[in-house]
């Protein structure tokens, strides 16, 4: 499978994911049995649910803003990826993710489980390397400029 | 910086962009980002062509302009 394809496909199942947590939003406020589940599954009763209701939406969201920005970038795969919007995007997306890390630290403190201190080493460790990824792109988007204007 | 006269040359030798950029093999738009100064940095392969063609030398091409210095004392 060629780059094209692979980022074809990618971004197929991304917008999959996205549609997904769009849902999942959209039933945490809606459908009971789902909201239930969720607060069954953090193990926090009834009287913290606002709190956990904020917490699974920041996270959603955070979610939702570095998916679309990942498609954004697949979508330049097909013509031309070394773009300097592509390494702003990167950045955003680090800071999306440490944002999220931040939040899943903040909650261990409150109220640890297992998953979320590993979701909050998972979001720390992603964040870094977008970050890291952000400034290759910017390095790679010079370079290139530099050798399309070498005549 | 360095100013690409390339435009006094062609003309001196009463030759077209088309005709230059066929005979260097580069795309026309990399002859008008040369001679328009907008390139970063040009091949030894390329001057060597140019050269050859224009039946000129590298200094006739290439000439060095002092910049003006930009204040920076805030006035």
């Amino acid at each position: 499978m060629d780059a094209k394809n692979l980022a074809r496909l990618t971004r197929w199942l991304l917008y999959g994911v996205f549609g997904g947590i769009v849902l999942l939003l959209i039933g945490l406020y809606t459908w009971a049995p789902l909201r239930a589940f969720f607060l069954a599954a953090y193990g926090i009763g009834p009287g913290g649910s606002a709190v956990v209701l904020a917490f699974l939406t920041a996270m959603g969201l955070i979610a939702l803003w570095i998916l679309g920005e990942l498609v954004a970038v697949l979508r330049t795969v097909e013509e031309d990826p070394f773009i300097m919007k592509n390494a702003r995007a990167f950045f955003r997306m680090g800071f999306a993710a440490e944002a999220a890390a931040l939040a899943f630290i903040a909650k261990c403190f409150s109220a640890f489980t297992f998953m979320t201190a590993v979701c909050g080493l998972v979001m720390l460790l992603a964040g870094l390397f977008a970050l890291v990824l952000a400034q290759v792109f910017r390095r790679a988007v010079e370079y290139k400029q530099e050798n399309d204007l070498t005549i | 910086m360095i100013r690409v006269n390339l435009d006094i040359i062609m003309a001196r030798r009463h030759m077209s962009s088309g005709e230059l950029s066929q005979r260097l093999g580069i795309t026309p738009a990399n002859l008008s980002i040369l001679k328009n100064n907008k390139g970063k940095a040009i091949r030894f392969s390329t001057l060597d062509a140019l050269c050859k063609i224009l039946d000129c030398k590298v200094e006739d091409i290439l000439e060095y302009i002092e910049e003006e210095e930009h204040g920076t004392d805030g006035k």
